[in-house]
């Protein structure tokens, strides 16, 4: 596999815009330019592909990319709000994915499989989802585990130490979060209890008559109901995370607890659900999509 | 924040960049280079990990950036130099003082293998 430079060092550019901004101003571009350099280097050197330099570059600066954004997260103030930084669980959640995806474009290659429209919107549908259902998780669980780590230097106030919002009151965040989840439970009970509900002139929108065509209304409004799920745990969560700021224990408030770790469990459900369900088509198993028929 | 002292046992990374920056000043491919060429290729640092290493020896005043820049056939503006500061320098001999006490008490102690303890 040949690849073009200028290809090969926009995308390099554009790997090194996800470092955290203040390392990317200082070394940013003296890193583009030692990658030109190497790169250069390397095409003088082989008249072979440079494919694996490329792979083993990026592979090496993505891990860089990690390390530089847990230091920032090692030291940044706690009582900074983490949605502020939505970027590392995002980069996290991605490296979990993409030993997933190497599997099914290793898989495609190696079976010379033609892959067209239809399969790649397939697969931007199932690992945009996966990556999301990842990072929403890590989003959920990081300040938790964080202010658990720190709760034991602080001295035990289960009052939340600042002002309290709709977002900080834990019976109007608990409110808010149960009707922002309705729609999730909804679609969910539906689809596990094999429920059609009457849909009227709906229905030739959201129940697509051709199985080989992607349902585009469908599939937004599955992503849009567990988007709202994902920030009814947020909102969930809020209460507990400032009462655990505060030196508070993580029961102090238990609604907003069970909440939380239900609509947790189903989006885990969810997320692994779909690995299991997939896994055979990553490893290249023929007929992958039809074994759960035969 | 690097809590990186004169005293403190130095990492690879670091360890070799200040070495290669004993000699002169340096940007980052000929570091890269100058690395790979004194350890015989035994030690190969991507970009990430030079300049990750890069940043925190920044933070701890072991490097600076320098003013130095080559002939203009050769550069680019985005090159930055590197030069060792009085703290790197202190780092390095400091590290070098611990490797050289190290390989004396291994010649005390006999652990060289014998065709290599007569040369060391």
């Amino acid at each position: 596999m040949t690849f073009d430079q200028e290809t090969a060092h926009a995308l390099y550019k554009r790997l090194l815009a996800l470092y955290p901004r203040a390392f990317r101003e200082r070394l940013g571009e003296s890193m583009q330019q030692t990658f030109n350099d190497l790169h250069n280097e390397r095409k003088l050197q082989t008249q072979q592909g440079l494919f694996s330099f490329v792979l083993w570059t990026f592979i090496e600066t993505a891990i860089g990319i990690v390390q530089e954004h847990i230091l920032l997260t090692k030291e940044m103030n706690p009582m900074e709000n983490t949605l502020t930084s939505l970027r590392l669980p995002a980069i996290i959640s991605f490296l979990i994915i993409l030993p997933f995806m190497l599997l099914e474009f290793m898989s495609v290659m190696v079976r010379g499989l033609n892959f067209d429209r239809r399969d790649a919107l397939d697969s931007i549908v199932v690992f945009g989802f996966l990556w999301l259902g990842v990072a929403a998780i890590l989003i959920i669980l990081m300040p938790l585990v964080r202010d658990r780590r720190a709760a034991n230097n602080v001295t035990a106030n289960p009052v939340p130490a600042q002002g309290r919002t709709i977002l900080t009151n834990p019976t109007s965040a608990a409110m808010l979060s149960l009707l922002l989840a309705l729609p999730f439970v909804a679609i969910l009970s539906l689809l596990l209890f094999h429920i059609r509900p009457p849909l009227g002139p709906l229905e030739p929108l959201l129940i697509n008559p051709d199985p080989d065509q992607p349902n585009v209304l469908g599939s937004l409004i599955v992503l849009g109901a567990f988007l709202l799920a994902v920030a009814a745990c947020l909102i969930a969560r809020a209460p507990i995370v400032r009462t655990m700021r505060a030196g508070g224990g993580l029961l102090a408030h238990p609604i907003n607890l069970i909440l939380a770790v239900v609509i947790l469990s189903f989006t885990t459900k969810l997320v692994v659900g779909i690995m299991v369900d997939q896994y055979p088509c990553w490893i290249g198993v023929p007929n992958c999509d039809w074994l759960q028929f035969s | 924040m690097t809590n990186t002292s004169p005293t403190t046992p130095l990492t690879p990374a670091v360890f070799h960049t200040l070495l290669a920056l004993s000699s002169g000043e340096r940007h980052g491919y000929d570091i890269m280079k100058q690395v790979q060429a004194v350890s015989q290729g035994k030690v190969t640092m991507g970009t990430g990990t030079l300049y990750g290493s890069h940043k925190r020896m920044l933070d701890a005043g072991l490097v600076k950036e320098s003013d130095k820049r080559a002939g203009p056939e050769m550069d680019d503006a985005r090159r930055i130099y590197y030069q060792i500061t009085d703290v790197g320098a202190q780092a390095l001999a400091a590290e070098l003082e611990r490797y050289k006490r190290i390989v004396k008490l291994a010649q005390q102690r006999k652990l060289f293998p014998k065709t290599f303890a007569h040369d060391v």
